[in-house]
């Protein structure tokens, strides 16, 4: 028995000693180590877009705004991940006000690179890389798809990979340069009158939608050019198949309303049980609550599940949250115009 | 006069009779994993090395009152301990050798040599004694990891430390082969029969 105490005192008193010891290193490194992530971020950001010299960040690890010694606007530095030949290629792009490529940044192998030594990981090379400096978007094509990148030899893949990623970010985020004349908004065209009017029963007050990010989130505006909210497009595994959901947010970060779709829409849930989510006594449950309460009941929240669907109402709600969680940042986008 | 000499075997066996990786032969994923250049080498080494030369010590202090039952997950402890402390040093003040060595450093962990001198050498002997064995066994493990690094990074890139050396044509048409780990197992190979012929005559059982 003396052994066992020992045994158990022994461990205890190891385990303690060495926590002790490591919360007393972590303390004293940790300021440091902040200090080192955000200045090598910093660094890396100046880097691409060199007449900027603070910057703000609009999409966390995803988009920059970058404002040189005047304050004004330099440009933005977005980051894509294209699929290269082996994995993603993470590629820092600094694009400034006039439209045009400063530099970009491709990371290293210990940055996440998985291309091929001495062929694919020839993108890091400034033979290649500089090419892209002071172009603009229609430059941005190999040269044998009639643009002017010349891609490396042998290592096509790669070299449209980060080509057509750069084009892509360029599309995407080019309405962050003209953040300050947002007066003029870019409505997303392609919706539907009926989708339109989808939206606007989602996002009550809301008149014109802007895409965000392609397909999924789309800010919504009303007739004073004033942001109302955002409405995203989730799809969380339910029981029998993916459930396609609507989801709007105002800007005081409260559910509006959802909308589930039916199984013309891609709905594959049970009739008679996980169909049901479709129901207006489901769905008007979500209305208008924060998202503290997108909780069952059970776990003290305000959503009672469906009898019998259990399954497909916990799905349904943990979508709904996820892309809250995932989206909400974009609510803030329009505090950016007031700079 | 004799117990001192005794004593200092134990730091120079670790050098070159008893080199942890050519022959004990333990502790090798980190050295191909690591010795691509020369830089990352001595970087891992210096790594390694504060928490063999560590743990050794603290192992051996508390020999007499760790329970042999529990001894293996209490040495675990005390490595892991030092290895965090390591991890967090390096990421507060060499951030970039810090990016490079990856996960490697938490895997300083389970490197075999320092687990293995713990529970072979530092729980049986005094502190002193431990503090030789792991440094003689540091200084081996940190000197061919650095002169695989050399070789690798040379024969890959035809820089040393960073700084071109080589002929041009080692430049144009480099030795990618020594990059990947068939490359660093084959080294190993041609270093382990190097230092059987020419330095130790080790017996070859049949």
């Amino acid at each position: 028995m003396k052994s066992l105490t020992w045994m158990v005192l022994s461990l205890f008193i190891v385990c303690l000693v060495a926590s002790g010891l490591l919360s007393k290193v972590y303390t004293v490194t940790k300021v440091q180590i902040e200090k080192q992530i955000s200045e090598n971020v910093l660094k890396q950001l100046s880097d691409v877009l060199p007449q900027a010299k603070t910057f703000e960040t609009i999409i966390t690890d995803s988009l920059w705004v970058g404002y040189d010694t005047n304050k004004q606007k330099a440009g933005i530095v977005f980051k894509t991940t294209p699929e290269g030949y082996a994995g993603l290629i993470p590629i820092l792009v600094g694009y400034g006000t006039d439209s045009v490529i400063k530099k970009i940044y491709i990371a290293s192998s210990a940055e996440g690179l998985k291309e091929t030594p001495g062929l694919g990981q020839k993108i890091r090379e400034d033979k290649f890389k500089n090419q892209f400096n002071n172009k603009t978007y229609s430059d941005i094509k190999l040269t044998k798809d009639g643009g002017k990148i010349q891609a490396i030899t042998s290592a096509t893949i790669s070299s449209r990979a980060v080509t057509n990623g750069i084009k892509d970010g360029i599309e995407r985020y080019k309405k962050f340069i003209l953040l300050d004349t947002l007066d003029v908004i870019v409505c997303d065209t392609t919706l539907t009158t009926s989708t339109m009017n989808q939206f606007c029963t989602i996002l009550p007050g809301a008149q014109k939608f802007v895409n965000i990010v392609k397909d999924t989130v789309w800010l919504g505006y009303n007739e004073t050019n004033k942001i109302v909210g955002i409405v995203f497009k989730t799809a969380p595994e339910g029981y029998a198949g993916l459930i396609p959901i609507l989801v709007g947010c105002n800007t005081d970060h409260m559910l509006t309303k959802i909308y589930i779709g039916s199984p013309e829409e891609g709905l594959k849930e049970t009739p008679g049980f996980g169909l049901q989510v479709r129901n207006a006594d489901f769905c008007n449950q979500f209305a208008n609550k924060k998202l503290e309460d997108l909780k069952l009941t059970s776990k003290s929240g305000k959503i009672q599940a469906i009898s019998g669907a259990t399954i497909s109402s916990v799905a349904v709600l943990e979508g709904i949250k996820q892309g809250i969680e995932k989206y909400k940042q974009y609510i803030q986008y329009d505090t950016l115009k007031q700079k | 006069m004799r117990k001192k000499v005794n004593h200092f075997k134990y730091l120079t066996d670790g050098i070159i009779i008893e080199n942890p990786i050519l022959i004990l032969m333990i502790g090798l994923c980190p050295t191909l994993a690591t010795s691509t250049t020369a830089k990352d080498a001595l970087g891992m080494g210096i790594a390694a090395s504060f928490v063999l030369i560590c743990s050794n010590i603290v192992v051996s202090a508390v020999r007499k009152f760790v329970p042999d039952s529990v001894r293996i997950p209490i040495f675990i402890i005390i490595i892991s301990t030092f290895v965090t402390i390591v991890d967090y040093v390096m990421q507060a003040y060499t951030p970039t050798l810090y990016r490079v060595l990856g996960v490697f450093v938490p895997l300083i962990v389970v490197n075999c040599i320092i687990l293995g001198r713990a529970e072979a050498f530092a729980y049986i002997h005094n502190v002193f004694d431990s503090f030789l064995d792991g440094l003689g066994k540091a200084i081996g493990f940190t000197l061919i990891l650095v002169v695989m690094g050399i070789i690798r990074e040379y024969l890959s890139t035809g820089a040393v430390f960073g700084h071109l050396i080589g002929p041009k044509f080692l430049i144009s048409h480099p030795m990618l082969f020594m990059i990947f780990p068939p490359g660093a197992f084959l080294l190993i190979g041609v270093l382990k029969a190097f230092i059987n012929k020419y330095i130790i005559k080790q017996e070859v059982t049949d």
